[in-house]
């Protein structure tokens, strides 16, 4: 299922692309094709996915400044990016596709629903996944929030927070029970 | 495998929403090893079932990024920034010293030195202390506590010798003059990488922030491991970036793609040096690394506690961090913690019942 081909992402200079991303992408790219594999498991082209990150990345402001952090910021940056460039491409047929399953999983008649309907529900679930958020713990959804909008890695979370990297660990998985518990209950 | 891999195994026979869990947080640490894909897939394949779960949980971590324009979520990250930094000056109030606080604001903590190296130089650091310099080629080194290294560099070659402790090293490229360091009987040749040697007894342990290097060894050419994912070139053992290698006796591991740890092991850079679930006796000993005054664990039973902990290293002695570090431990675990002038000594607290 995961090709291990070990293709060397180039650049070439009209590009734009400098030295410090050509590093970065030497030094992420078998954690980034590794990361799209295992988020694109029932898909074949990773290899776009992995190229287009690159580039989406080179187009970024500030491109040598945010590439000049920490290897896990940088790896966590990376990563918020292919999954822009992921729900870019499959936004549209897969939602459709994990609606159908969801209903379907929770034993309602599926293949019925309008475009119409998968917004509404979409848009519901997104007020779900707020609320589930607005009543984590405090501890929990700090942990959650700064990850997640404030862009932090679970090491800087752990850092800013004065806790191990183990306990914001839990902490994400924790945030995430408690979403998918309030967006199935609907 | 590693211990996260063992809980989540220990976890497999619980609903597929756990185990989707624990891939999608592991999945965006940035750290997932190719044990953890390969498990992910064996998973997948299972059960239709989980990957129907892992598919929602991961459709609803795309669609919670939606509320990074929401007003509400954007207060909570703020005020979630601003408590963490008032939790920081709460920290005087339980009696910590400033000296804390001075290291939090400036991020520095080691003095830096500019070095001339036209003729070899020992360097060296006392416990509790760190030190950075700047070498003539723009290359740096920064010597944690209780460490001393030669430099030795000639039109020739650039090299080091670690005598003992622990460096972290940004090394200027120069293609004429490779950059080596010689610990104990191996050697370790840069070539424009960021990356820390630390030599402890017969014990050496590499970890690579950036880039590549090369190590290779005095005595015996490396075993070639057929199951090991490690590379060799010409005799030597090839470390990219993210790897961390140990070299102990007639043992060697390399873990690749561990950034985290590659992160934790060079924590000490920044002031503080970070425990993620380690053994009592791996944390007290690295604990006295940077103490005068030595911690002693005196009762067998509890060298194997599992313990994650952070340490302050600012002015260690002078701020009280070892004794701040043992009494949070004596809170959570069952230990107890007897003082004396120059030393700590640890033994069970039974009477605890934990």
């Amino acid at each position: 299922m995961a090709s291990n081909t070990s293709k060397v992402v180039h650049f070439r200079r009209k590009d734009g692309v400098s030295d410090a991303l050509q590093r970065i992408a030497l030094e992420h790219e078998p954690a980034l094709r590794r990361f799209v594999g295992a988020r694109l498991s029932a898909h074949p082209d990773h290899e776009d996915v992995v190229q287009e990150t690159f580039l989406r990345v080179a187009r970024q402001e500030n491109v040598e400044e945010k590439l000049s952090r920490s290897l896990d910021s940088v790896r966590s940056y990376l990563f918020s990016i292919a999954t822009n460039v992921i729900r870019d491409r499959y936004r549209k047929a897969a939602s459709r596709r994990r609606y159908d399953d969801l209903t379907r999983h929770r034993g309602r008649e599926h293949g019925m629903e309008s475009s119409a309907e998968e917004i509404v529900s979409a848009q519901e679930q997104l007020r779900n996944v707020k609320a589930a958020i607005m009543k984590l713990s405090p501890e929990c959804r700090d942990a959650f929030v700064l990850n997640r909008f404030a862009g932090l890695s679970y090491r800087e979370v752990a850092d800013t927070m004065c806790v191990s990297v183990s306990m914001v660990e839990k902490h994400i998985m924790r945030a995430l029970a408690e979403i998918r518990r309030r967006v199935d209950r609907g | 495998m590693n211990e996260r891999t063992e809980r989540r195994k220990a976890n497999s026979a619980d609903d597929a929403g756990r185990c989707a869990q624990w891939f999608v947080m592991r999945l965006y640490s940035g750290d997932m090893t190719a044990a953890d894909e390969s498990e992910l897939h064996t998973w997948l394949a299972e059960d239709p079932r989980h990957r129907q779960a892992y598919e929602h949980l991961l459709h609803l971590w795309d669609l919670s990024g939606d509320l990074a324009s929401d007003e509400d979520i954007g207060a909570l990250a703020r005020s979630a920034l601003r408590a963490t930094t008032r939790k920081r000056f709460d920290l005087r109030w339980l009696g910590l010293a400033a000296a804390v606080l001075l290291a939090v604001a400036t991020g520095v903590l080691s003095k830096t030195f500019l070095v001339n190296v036209d003729e070899p130089q020992i360097l060296e650091t006392a416990l509790g202390d760190q030190q950075t310099f700047v070498l003539r080629d723009g290359s740096s080194v920064t010597l944690n506590s209780g460490s001393r290294i030669l430099i030795d560099f000639d039109p020739l070659g650039r090299r080091i010798l670690l005598d003992f402790g622990e460096i972290f090293l940004e090394v200027a490229k120069d293609p004429e003059r490779t950059l080596t360091i010689r610990a104990g009987d191996h050697v370790v040749t840069a070539l424009g990488t960021k990356f820390s040697v630390h030599l402890s007894g017969h014990r050496l342990e590499i970890a690579v922030a950036e880039g590549r290097v090369a190590v290779s060894d005095d005595n015996i050419r490396f075993p070639r491991q057929t199951e090991s994912l490690a590379r060799f070139e010409a005799g030597s053992l090839i470390l990219d970036a993210g790897s961390v290698a140990t070299f102990e006796q007639h043992q060697q591991t390399v873990r690749e793609d561990s950034i985290a740890e590659v992160e934790r092991l060079q924590s000490w850079r920044s002031g503080r040096v970070r425990f993620e679930d380690q053994t009592l006796m791996e944390v007290i000993s690295e604990v006295n690394r940077y103490s005068r005054a030595k911690v002693l664990i005196e009762d067998s039973t509890i060298a194997d506690l599992r313990i994650s902990a952070v340490l302050n290293l600012d002015q260690v002695e002078m701020t009280g961090q070892v004794e701040l570090l043992l009494s949070s431990l004596e809170d959570i675990h069952p230990i107890k913690v007897v003082r004396h002038p120059d030393r700590f000594v640890l033994i069970a607290n039974r009477a605890g019942g934990t």
